[in-house]
């Protein structure tokens, strides 16, 4: 009855290679691998054609969603090895580490000591390295274990794994799981003692290397383990597993397998290139990867970049070139130097782009699930390439289609896009669907926050609201939520913007808030939803920007003035959507106080006139007095320039149009001085440089006629002289016509 | 007997370079003096097993001299590439003579260097008398390295005219430079091999050849990455200076080198050390040798004029003539700086009234 424990790093290119040898000569009855024993049904699937690594087995809690793991694999996980060749064989393998509906238990029952946080964990293997004067602990444990495999020496490579962990458990030097580990191995432990118990002969452990000397010593530690699992909570935790396909990218993180790889890549090349010990195939694919973005990289280039890596490796003293040489290697010779097409190089050859895929017919994970039911029910296309789909939302069925859409959008799920503008009158929305195998991984990692696309996406959106306290974010988020109807969240949403704006000191977040919201207030409505709640924030916001504008406004510096005076224009935008007459009064007077209280930014007091005048609540007359006070002589030449800006911002017309505006312009501009004039040129280039280009034309026509007399209009009509005007009465009827105007008697 | 005022690196570290021979039992490529880890070491700084301790030339990366040295024992020419004031030549003088033993082989590039200076001249009062002949020829140092295969070394690369850059090229492919004039050629030896240098900042004055480019392993040797380190090779950068012009004066307090560095790198970055202001950057490299330089300065002005003690009055005019390049905008930065930031500074004081009074 033999045991033989191998003890592997997960995703370990090397640890792998030296698995499957073993495998190979000592012809197992059972094999068992770390892992919780719940994914044991999904590991029978390892080895079938249709599921290609990276993939990874989701298992969560049945009844919550939040509570989930991942364990990755890619075709070099030694764990994936190990299975696949049981799956193969037809001998049977076990899942042997602690079951997660237990260690769930443990993690929510209060009277287990959690973990506790080791501060700058160091771990175990950096004192190996540093002994080796090596700089990281994992580059020593590449070189020594994972990055050379020596056929046939399987043996004495798992016997060197083992004394090392031993030589660093007997130091007593604690990993960074110190508390989880005594359960975890005590239970592994017991799983091999049953094995043995139920008469298998030949059993072949496959486990994390820091494991190995725990699981030495069985009779030894019999009862010493069984006291430590006595302690075990019972659970009632039901634990769902299921596959999910997995991306390289995905493999440098962190997950329930503990580290992630940095480089997968790398040694999937390891993995499918054994004999590639000088690197001259992986430096051809760079050199490949180059000359595809046309980066002249030539066959010499490879040549250099090997014997330089080679000789890198040799005054290290290391026994092959490893990633590292390769890459310092590449920028010496093929970059220039330049480490920064090796970005390029890491995206594309040392992390990869792979993506797994799964069976069609397993089981799916709830939310998942509920994605492909809704395609179903919306008769929507399958996913695969790319279809345009033009709704009307007018119909039921494209209405919710719609609206499953804006769901995914606020998952972030980026299979549907919105392509055009909506227009504002019409009911037809585009959108072009474009399946990227990513968007299952999407899908499946918002599957934490429910079981349905409409649940998951609420919860979603409720949860990034409650992490944020900038009214900003939140009236975006109400924008998302609006057409994706997700009611629960909209009132959430509003409570919370309504509790913020209360309390929010910053006025310029209030208005920044105010545009969007009143657009979806307003147009929203096409879509049937009930808007009055938001109306009603809305005009809360605005009265409460209204009582605090003024006192913001004084005494601003420059540049926030110019962030004001956009906010200004947009709020005042919002106030004419609203069109509530009340909030429309205490707006305008509010405007009124700003374009003439001393202390307030130039900018603003023009900006503000200018607003007044264009909506008519203030008099030509008035306004020509405050443009003639604003471009004074009394002024700082500066100011004025500012209230100029402020005033014309957006539009020059009304100089075309205003001899009395144009002409105190013109002689404002006239009389200030050289120095003054060179100085002020930026920021009238700035205003000026806004308009429409016919308008700039138009206006510098006009500056070189001078000051216009503004009495008789005889000098315009002048302009006019070859008018026809039997013609151009000739088009009045008809367009009276379409205006729905009576026939005009007499024509101008 | 008078005493140079700047010895030659293989004098200065004779006996370091003597001590890593003694205890080196790596293998040494033809004609090396030393194996190659041992010139890592030489340049890195380390203890031997004897307890002697060699003194770290290069503070920075370890591995960027790996690779230069990796890259001399193939058959490529090393680049090295960087700012002003990354110690490039340092480098590059501290590899010849550890490697070869003799760092003098060297040719300065300029905006005027002919093919003369990189090939072969001629003596032509000989050349008249006695028409072309072996006895005619003026070598160049680039031939005296290859006849003996030590290290050649060209200084500022990019500031050499395109068509004379090119003369290089078949120097590094064939290793061969031939004379046409005798119909002759010299052959290199093994243990010839190239260090160029060159600028980062004026890359656009004359930019390698593709042909060339190919025939070097380009290194470049990066600004200090962190504050600790830039004050380290201060340090010791000024340490060395005080020794070699024999300054009367104290040695400056870490301290005022840490104060020194910090507003290099500050005005470098553009951001203040903690992260928070942002501030304009003058046009000057502000490389850590400049800020050598200032303190050299200021330890001159102490001792000569001053009290023998390095203070912030010492340090100020040769700090601001580093920063002020540009008359007009960098004074304008530079004032920035001194209201905004180092007058906030409660320790600083000293130096922001010192500052003010030039």
């Amino acid at each position: 009855m033999s045991v033989q424990i191998l003890g592997v790093r997960h995703h370990g290119a090397g640890s792998a290679q030296y698995v499957a040898e073993v495998l190979k000569k000592l012809k197992p009855d059972l094999v068992l691998v770390e892992g919780p024993p719940e994914m044991e049904a999904m590991a029978r699937w390892i080895g079938d054609k249709a599921l290609k690594p990276p993939v990874a087995v989701l298992c969560y809690d049945q009844e919550r969603t939040d509570q989930a793991a991942f364990y990755p694999f890619a075709a070099y996980s030694p764990e994936w090895v190990a299975i696949q060749y049981a799956n193969a064989k037809k001998i049977p393998f076990r899942m042997m580490d602690l079951p997660l509906s237990i260690h769930w238990q443990m993690e929510r029952d209060e009277t287990f000591q959690t973990e506790t946080e080791i501060k700058e964990h160091k771990s175990p293997l950096t004192y190996f390295a540093e002994a080796a004067g090596y700089e990281d602990a994992d580059l020593w444990w590449e070189d020594h274990f994972e990055n050379r495999y020596l056929p046939k020496e399987a043996d004495a490579h798992f016997e060197a794994v083992m004394l090392t962990m031993q030589t660093l458990r007997d130091a007593g030097l604690p990993s960074h799981l110190e508390v989880e580990n005594v359960y975890r191995e005590a239970y592994m432990a017991q799983c091999i003692r049953q094995a043995q118990r139920e008469m298998y002969q030949n059993i072949v452990v496959v486990c994390g290397a820091w494991h190995g000397p725990a699981l030495l010593n069985l009779e030894v530690n019999e009862s010493q383990h069984l006291e430590i699992l006595q302690k075990l909570p019972k659970s009632k935790i039901k634990v769902d597993a299921s596959w999910v396909p997995w991306t390289n990218e995905r493999l440098t993180w962190w997950s329930g397998y503990g580290a992630g790889i940095a480089s997968p890549g790398w040694y999937a090349h390891l993995w499918e290139h054994p004999k590639d010990t000088t690197g001259v195939q992986w430096l051809s694919g760079v050199a490949r990867l180059f000359r595809s973005k046309k980066v002249d990289v030539s066959t010499a280039h490879v040549i250099e970049t090997t014997r330089l890596a080679e000789s890198l490796a040799a005054l290290r003293g290391r026994p092959r070139a490893g990633l590292w040489e390769f890459n310092e290697a590449t920028v010496a010779v093929m970059c220039m130097g330049e480490a920064i097409q090796m970005e390029l190089l890491k995206r594309e050859l040392i992390v990869g782009k792979d993506i797994g895929k799964v069976p069609k017919d397993l089981p799916k994970l709830p939310l998942h699930a509920d994605f492909e039911h809704n395609i179903e029910k919306l008769r929507l296309p399958q996913p695969d390439g790319k279809k345009n789909l033009e709704l009307d939302l007018r119909k039921e069925l494209d209405l919710k289609r719609s609206i499953f859409f804006f769901q995914l959008q606020v998952l972030e799920v980026q299979w549907a896009l919105q392509t055009g503008v909506r227009s504002r009158g019409t009911f037809k929305e585009g959108w072009e669907l474009k399946w990227k195998p990513e968007i299952v991984i999407q899908i499946v990692d918002k599957g934490i926050w429910g079981n349905t696309i409409e649940e998951a996406a609420s919860k979603y959106l409720i949860s990034k609201a409650d992490q944020s306290n900038a009214i900003t974010d939140l009236a975006e988020y109400i924008r998302q939520a609006i057409p994706a109807e997700l009611f629960v969240a909209i009132d959430h949403l509003l409570l919370k913007i309504n509790e913020l704006s209360a309390v929010v000191a910053d006025i310029q977040q209030l208005m920044a808030a105010i545009g969007p919201l009143s657009h979806v207030s307003r147009y929203g409505n096409v879509r049937g939803t009930d808007l009055q709640t938001i109306a009603k924030v809305v005009e809360s916001m605005l009265i409460r920007v209204c009582v605090g504008l003024p006192t913001a406004c004084y005494g601003m510096d420059e540049q926030s003035a110019q962030s004001m005076f956009k906010l200004i224009r947009s709020v005042h935008d919002a106030v004419r959507i609203i069109e509530n007459p009340e909030l429309v009064g205490q707006w305008q007077q509010v405007l009124q106080t700003l374009a003439t209280k001393a202390g307030i930014p130039a900018i603003i007091r023009g900006c503000t006139s200018r607003l007044l005048f264009d909506a008519q609540v203030v008099s030509q007359e008035e306004t020509t007095t405050q443009f003639g006070l604003a471009l004074s002589n009394g002024n700082q030449a500066m100011e004025s320039a500012a209230w100029l800006e402020g005033f014309l911002s957006g539009s020059g017309t009304i100089l075309l149009f205003d001899p009395h505006l144009w002409n105190l312009l013109y002689r404002w501009m006239a009389e200030l001085e050289d120095d003054m004039f060179k100085h002020m040129l930026p920021i009238l280039r700035r205003t000026f440089a806004q308009f429409p280009t016919a308008e700039r034309k138009q206006i510098g026509e006009k500056a070189r006629q001078g000051t216009q007399n503004t009495g008789n209009k005889s000098a315009e009509r002048n302009d006019y002289q070859d008018f026809d005007e039997v013609q151009g009465a000739s088009v009045l009827p008809t367009l009276a016509l379409i205006f729905g105007l009576k026939q005009p008697e007499s024509h101008v | 007997m008078k005493t140079v005022l700047r010895q030659h690196a293989e004098q200065q570290f004779a006996e370091e370079l003597e001590e890593l021979r003694k205890q080196d039992n790596g293998h040494r490529p033809p004609n090396w003096l030393l194996s190659p880890r041992s010139v890592v070491q030489y340049l890195t700084g380390t203890k031997l097993k004897n307890g002697y301790e060699i003194s770290p030339k290069y503070i920075g990366n370890n591995r960027l001299m790996e690779i230069a040295v990796a890259t001399l024992t193939t058959d490529r020419a090393l680049l090295l590439y960087g700012l002003p004031g990354t110690a490039k030549s340092w480098v590059a003088e501290h590899l010849a003579a550890a490697i070869a033993g003799d760092s003098t082989l060297m040719i300065q590039g300029t905006a005027g260097t002919g093919e003369d200076a990189i090939r072969y001249g001629w003596n032509y009062a000989r050349l008249l008398a006695e028409g072309p002949s072996e006895q005619a020829l003026v070598e160049s140092p680039m031939i005296k390295a290859m006849r003996l295969g030590k290290i050649a070394r060209i200084e500022e690369l990019t500031r050499i005219g395109a068509d004379v850059q090119d003369t290089l090229i078949t120097i590094l492919s064939e290793k061969t430079l031939p004379i046409p004039e005798l119909s002759s050629e010299v052959q290199a030896t093994e243990g010839f091999n190239l260090i160029a240098t060159a600028n980062n900042r004026d890359k656009g004055v004359n930019e390698l050849s593709s042909a060339l480019k190919r025939r070097f392993n380009t290194v470049i040797l990066p600004v200090p990455a962190s504050l600790k380190e830039e004050v380290d090779i201060v340090h010791r950068r000024v340490d060395s200076l005080k020794k070699a012009y024999k300054l009367p004066a104290e040695a400056p307090a870490l301290q005022e080198i840490q104060r020194l560095v910090q507003i290099f790198r500050e005005l470098r970055s553009g951001v203040t050390a903690d992260g928070k202001t942002k501030i304009k950057s003058p046009s000057g490299s502000l490389s850590t040798a400049e800020a050598i330089s200032v303190l050299g300065n200021g330890l001159a002005l102490a001792a000569h004029f001053g009290d023998g003690r390095l203070n912030a009055d010492d340090l100020a005019s040769s700090l601001i003539g580093a920063v002020v390049k540009d008359p007009v905008q960098d004074q304008v930065v530079w004032n920035e700086y001194l209201e905004t930031v180092i007058k906030t500074r409660e320790d600083w004081r000293d130096i922001y009234r010192a500052c003010k009074e030039q």
